[in-house]
């Protein structure tokens, strides 16, 4: 089920809430718990009810490991433990593997050893990314002995809550788990719920409004277009770096207010990326949750298992984690380039902030947000070939097109080998389009972000006619189908 | 302002906009779903939904389905019927239909009761290019088709804002605007009339083919390559092998483009559909240039053909009169004559490059042209 | 107890960060210190381990961001 779908906003959701608060006054917390376990996992095999069994199974077996770690540790039994932790973390990177990065493997087999491997096509349990490096998270706290709570009906919540079950925010157990513990949130609080419908419609809006519009010029400029000249490729980079931000971070606003209705708080996934004034920068703010969780169970290991920390063998740890981060976000070869770039962009930022030199904010700005930008088209393009194209337009490889209105006035460029024409044809765009773009980036640079908004939100008539604004916009367009960019992750 | 309040206002205003769009779409009806307002049967329609609900609940009466897109409209159960006596015919012509519409309507008319003895496959040169589900509302297949849920699928229609067909329906009811075929349905043939085209017609022929575009003789070849088109072949051939295991009789016949359309199509496209089809099962080939797709009278538009069309192609396929019908207009194919059929398809599509490539000036006649030329049928 | 822990983190620091002048204070957050980021944290972290012979989790690493929290969670281990 998508958050943007008719059945989500317009049924599931309000059911859940409704029931959820209902059953708690009747039954209690466990019964409203169980309701919301019941609700998630509708919500996860209404796509697809097969791979349902595979998010049960996924649970289950965690659950039961975690609690035999535990068990040994408190026996001292500390080398059964490392057994069993090694067992659960096999199970879920090999889960992982299978369903992820099967085909990938046998593919670049067969093109390295000129073998004749069938390929097995299978489809990707939603969310499976996610869920599995939460539990991993979890697994690895149980074992350093850091995970104090471990009741079934709160584990299994925290996994496949359904408000980022299938596309983030990556939840820690130590901020959920004790949330799902404690009893106050069976009770209706209106500040939560009008903070939560508040940043749900902000989310919404972002997705079906902004985002799905300006799906149809990325998809024009990266698969469907032979070649870009230089405007019309800035114009699709643009285009999807402003699409993905919008997808991604409205996705996370909605299950933020999702979960926030139900009187959880989910941890703070964007803060405003795209003003970052370096790459070191932009990871704190870009997808958070996945940071702090490389940060923490990726980059940390690798670097603490070299002998000495110095920084050449941080700066190795830090290409390693972001190639393996680039990986985790899809199995192709293009998202381990994307990954590689930032890690080589982050190098690059640590030995520059080495210098101790100082740069003006807006060279800075620039730079970084270029370089976010121009990743991005690595991170899209289906093909390294597609890649190539855009990359090339935009350093003018395609020739330079300006608008023909603009060729008595600037006529003398045309000496230069500039050409006049329909330049955005390429990405089924005019100038309404540049206009547009323009408008995302001052939002993007200036207005505040949808989490400011949120937490600063009060009750009065303009909070109240903006987002009936944006409600009815979005219901408008929430027809017409469309899906989260990161279902696929 | 409480949160209470604000809350209470925008959960009103959520909950009372889908209620106002549910009864307004359940009123206006756009698409004809419900069929119970007192606007029913006007402005677009869903054949898809409606041609399978009547069929349902008139299991075996039809003996000859007649499938395609709407190109098909204009071939009447009636003719059919007059040629062979005996049959009772429907027509399963579905607005933008390609092979994956057909195979999907037969399967589920063999597995819901119908007994049909023949079925006739008129299929569109578009199936080069376009295959796949619709996903406008008014092309979409109803739930019984599809098997998913009742709820969800009129739900789901009426919780959307369809400008267009609500547009279309107030405006002909309201504002007197002329209303689209579909107006003039006899759904217990499968059919509707050309009503509005015709009048025009009648008046000046001439304007008529000025103003809706039909007299156009560009030369825009474009190529689609075989991604799509092996996805229609392989649909045709789940279609054929379906209803011959059940031992039903199989007639497929590709429907006559307009010159417009074919001065569109790339020439290795053209063959690779030909032979393509071939392979599957014998076929119908009107489509080429030939007296009737070169003649801009005989249509609508360029891909929709006039009765006299229908009536021609019935007439000789089904074993009418056919003195009047000129010998290049409808060729049966088969692997004997499929090599004869391509070498005189490389002379039509070359002297259409000559004669349209250059482009030609006003009150340039291609049916003329094309009578003065050697490819010329003898005995016209 | 905790001064003792607060007088060997602030040789560390020094050290480690290359800056002789440094005080720190319960209340010190890594924001606080120029220098103190995710690469010298590492660093910090491993001389600590060092030094008071305690060895942290991973999933502790991110909380270790202030002074405070550091100096309760040596001497937690250290108990």
């Amino acid at each position: 089920m998508l958050f943007s779908s008719p059945v989500f906003v317009y049924i599931f959701l309000p059911v859940v809430v409704v029931v959820f608060f209902a059953l708690d006054r009747v039954g209690g917390h466990t019964i409203s718990k169980s309701w919301l376990l019941v609700a998630s996992a509708t919500f996860y095999g209404w796509w697809n009810p097969i791979y349902l069994s595979l998010l049960i199974a996924s649970v289950l077996v965690n659950w039961f490991v975690s609690s035999a770690i535990r068990a040994q540790n408190e026996n001292g039994e500390a080398a059964r433990a490392k057994w069993l932790f090694l067992l659960g973390l096999a199970f879920n990177l090999g889960l992982l593997g299978f369903f992820k990065y099967a085909d990938f493997f046998i593919s670049n087999v067969n093109t390295v050893a000129g073998s004749n491997f069938v390929l097995l096509h299978l489809v990707l349990p939603l969310g499976i990314s996610f869920f599995t490096l939460q539990q991993v998270a979890y697994l690895v706290d149980v074992y350093e002995g850091l995970a104090k709570e471990h009741a079934f009906l709160n584990y299994a919540l925290f996994v496949s809550f359904f408000p980022q079950l299938i596309a983030g925010p990556i939840v820690h157990h130590a901020e959920m788990m004790p949330q799902f513990a404690r009893g106050e949130q069976g009770r209706a609080i209106p500040e939560n719920m009008s903070r939560g419908v508040f940043v749900f419609i902000v989310g919404l809006f972002k997705k079906l409004v902004i985002a799905d519009s300006l799906s149809s010029i990325v998809v024009a400029g990266f698969d469907q277009a032979e070649s870009l000249n230089m405007l019309a490729a800035w114009v699709a980079s643009l285009a999807f770096s402003f699409q993905i931000y919008f997808d991604f971070s409205g996705y996370t606003d909605m299950a933020t207010g999702a979960a926030l209705m139900l009187n959880i708080r989910l941890p703070l996934n964007f803060n405003s990326p795209y003003r970052a004034l370096t790459l070191i920068n932009f990871w704190d703010r870009w997808h958070i949750t996945l940071s702090v969780f490389i940060n923490t169970y990726v980059y940390t290991p690798i670097l603490r298992s070299f002998k000495r920390i110095t920084l050449r063998n941080a700066m190795v740890a830090t290409l390693l984690a972001m190639l393996i981060s680039g990986l985790w976000h899809g199995a192709a070869w293009t998202f381990v380039a994307w990954g590689g770039l930032h890690g080589l962009g982050l190098v690059v930022c640590h030995l520059w902030r080495k210098q101790k030199r100082r740069m003006p904010s807006i060279l800075a700005w620039l730079i970084t947000f270029n370089f976010v930008n121009i990743a991005n088209v690595v991170f899209r393009a289906q093909t390294a070939q597609d890649a190539g194209k855009v990359i090339g337009g935009m350093f003018g490889f395609n020739g330079v097109m300006l608008p023909t209105s603009l060729a008595d006035m600037l006529s003398g460029l045309s000496r230069a080998g500039v050409e006049f024409g329909t330049v955005l044809t390429d990405v089924s765009a005019g100038p309404g389009t540049v206009f547009a773009l323009g408008l995302l980036l001052a939002i993007i640079a200036f207005a505040r972000n949808s989490i400011e908004l949120m937490d600063g939100f009060r009750p009065r008539y303009l909070t109240l006619a903006g987002a009936v604004v944006l409600l009815l916009s979005s219901l408008y367009k929430i027809g017409a189908n469309s899906e989260f960019l990161y279902f696929d992750f | 302002m409480t949160y209470k309040g604000w809350l209470r206002a925008v959960l009103s205003i959520f909950f009372g906009t889908l209620m106002a769009l549910i009864l307004f779409n359940l009123f206006v009806d756009p698409y004809d779903f419900f069929r119970i307002g007192p606007w029913k049967g006007s402005g677009l329609t869903n054949e898809r939904l409606w041609k399978i609900e009547y069929l349902d609940s008139h299991r075996g009466e039809f003996d000859l389905f007649y499938f395609g897109s709407s190109t098909a409209s204009q071939v009447y159960p009636e003719t059919i019927e007059s040629l062979i006596p005996g049959s009772s015919v429907y027509n399963l012509g579905v607005a933008a239909g390609d092979p994956w519409d057909y195979q999907r309507m037969l399967t589920y008319l063999l597995e819901n009761g119908q007994t049909p003895r023949r079925v006739v496959l008129q299929l569109d040169v578009t199936a080069i290019w376009r295959y796949g589900e619709n996903s406008e509302v008014y092309k979409r297949f109803g739930p019984r088709v599809t098997g998913s849920s009742a709820a969800g699928f009129y739900g789901g229609y009426l919780l959307r804002f369809h400008l267009r067909g609500t547009r279309d329906k107030l405006g002909h009811r309201l504002l007197g605007w002329r209303a689209g075929q579909h107006e003039s349905y006899d759904r217990s043939q499968g059919i509707y009339y050309f009503v509005h085209q015709e009048e025009l017609i009648e008046a000046d022929h001439e304007a008529f083919l000025d103003d809706y575009g039909v007299r156009n003789n560009r030369l825009a070849r474009e190529a689609h390559g075989m991604s799509i088109l092996e996805q229609s072949l392989s649909s045709i051939s789940s279609f054929v092998s379906l209803a011959s295991s059940r031992g039903i009789e199989v007639t497929v016949i590709l429907s006559p483009p307009n010159l417009s359309l074919m001065n569109k199509i790339a020439f290795e496209d053209y063959i690779a559909l030909v032979r393509g089809l071939t392979a599957i099962h014998p076929f119908w080939d009107f489509g080429g240039y030939n007296t009737v797709t070169l003649d801009d009278h005989l249509y609508y538009d360029h891909g929709h053909f006039r009765p006299s069309i229908g009536q021609a192609i019935a007439a000789r396929v089904f074993g009418g009169d056919t003195t009047d019908i000129s010998k290049d207009f409808g060729v049966l194919i088969n692997q004997q004559t499929i090599d004869a059929r391509v070498e005189r398809l490389v002379a039509e599509f070359e002297w259409a490059d000559s004669v349209f490539g250059q482009g030609t000036g006003g009150g340039f006649d291609p049916l003329s042209a094309y009578q003065g030329s050697e490819l010329s049928p003898a005995g016209l | 107890m905790t001064k003792n822990v607060l007088e060997s983190l602030q040789v560390i620091f020094r050290d480690v960060l290359d800056s002789p002048e440094l005080m720190l204070n319960p209340e010190t957050a890594a924001s606080d210190v120029p220098g103190w980021d995710s690469l010298a944290h590492l660093s910090l972290v491993d001389a600590v381990e060092t030094e008071f012979q305690v060895k942290f989790a991973l999933g502790e690493l991110q909380k270790l961001r202030n002074v405070g929290d550091m100096i309760e969670l040596i001497s937690q281990k250290q108990s």
